[in-house]
């Protein structure tokens, strides 16, 4: 659904999840691809501009699915 | 006499929680940077988290440009935490901290699935004593088939000390019964790993002379008394630190409740108090106070 807001509106925050256990950059748990590198979304998010590509486990899952 | 779990901390970007700590523990560092592991690297279970990061590091370079001069600034003693697939690896990055104001290198030396765990231990620890001059920490794994054999082989290859326990194998399923990590299984911390820790730290203490970090599933100042009794002569705080960043100082003082209420002064009292036998080294618990 974050992709299809971006895709309609470019200049919106999108508020990306995924699984964290600190929350502040201790556990490096919640990395996603951010930009093609894989990277801690509680620092380098959660909040990210519409145009900032992130891929998530759920979303390749629904890659797959379709 | 507490300290973090590796990889339970980032000291840059928590520098209040590090400094309620005696030393900081660094990620594991390895020769080459690593990215880690394919999301999704953590998943939450009854008794604790499975994780699977993947040694996501930035190599002993980055380490040594970026990372190392920031945490001495904090003025908190540094373990670093030292990784690798090879023996050489450990040694490399041994070799590379020896000349930095470190104080410990600790050797995430965890390969149960190999054939000889204890001979291949043995040569971790080696190659890192050739490499370094600094005291060598050997990090086991709890789910080597005799733990306590693999520390008599860890200190007579020259560790000046262990680390007791890492993580062991776990797994979970989400609803569609798929593994929730991408890796599958992944390491189990938490609750589910304290009285694995206390079995091991136990084991060890009568096996070997060498100061022992105590730690999983700690996350009271009992727990930690426990830890010390068995035989630690320190302990260190892991997965609660994620739910609890402040947790150190308040285990400190929990733990300095404990050791009040039975008489002690300091923690290292109360080690290997599991261990004595016949007489009585506690206060007796139903005496009337004087007064």
């Amino acid at each position: 659904m974050l992709a299809a807001v971006a895709a309609l509106a470019p200049g919106a925050q999108l508020a990306w999840e995924a699984r964290m256990a600190c929350g502040f950059g201790a556990c490096y748990g919640c990395a996603v691809e951010i930009e093609g590198r894989l990277k801690r979304l509680c620092v380098e998010g959660p909040v990210l501009p519409g145009h900032v590509r992130v891929q998530t486990p759920d979303m390749a899952r629904r890659d797959v699915a379709a | 006499v507490i300290l973090n779990g590796s990889g339970c901390l980032d000291a840059l970007a928590s520098p209040d929680v590090a400094r309620q700590l005696d030393a900081f523990v660094t990620k594991t560092v390895t020769p080459l940077p690593r990215e880690g592991n394919e999301p999704v690297r953590i998943a939450e279970v009854e008794t604790g988290m499975l994780n699977s990061i993947g040694l996501a590091n930035p190599g002993i370079d980055g380490f040594l440009a970026e990372t190392l001069p920031r945490l001495l600034e904090l003025d908190v003693p540094v373990w670093v935490s030292v990784g690798g697939f090879t023996a050489d690896d450990y040694a490399e990055v041994c070799d590379r901290l020896d000349r930095t104001p470190v104080d410990v290198l600790e050797l995430n030396v965890s390969c149960p699935n190999v054939k000889a765990p204890n001979a291949e231990t043995a040569r971790i620890v080696s190659a890192a004593r050739q490499a370094t001059q600094k005291p060598v920490y050997a990090k086991l794994s709890p789910a080597l088939p005799d733990v306590a054999a693999a520390a008599v082989a860890a200190a007579e290859a020259g560790a000046a000390g262990l680390t007791l326990v890492n993580t062991l194998k776990g797994l979970s399923l989400d609803g569609q019964l798929r593994p929730v990590l991408s890796t599958a299984a992944g390491g189990l911390s938490g609750p589910a790993l304290r009285p694995v820790a206390l079995a091991a730290v136990h084991a060890c203490y009568r096996a070997t002379a060498l100061p022992i970090v105590g730690l999983g599933g700690v996350s009271t100042g009992r727990h930690a008394l426990e830890l010390f009794a068995a035989g630690a002569s320190a302990v260190a705080i892991g997965t609660t630190l994620f739910a609890d960043p402040f947790a150190p100082a308040r285990i400190r003082a929990e733990l300095r409740a404990e050791l009040e209420a039975l008489g002690l002064d300091e923690p290292l009292q109360a080690r290997g108090l599991a261990h004595s036998n016949g007489d009585p080294l506690l206060p007796d618990q139903k005496k009337t106070p004087a007064n």
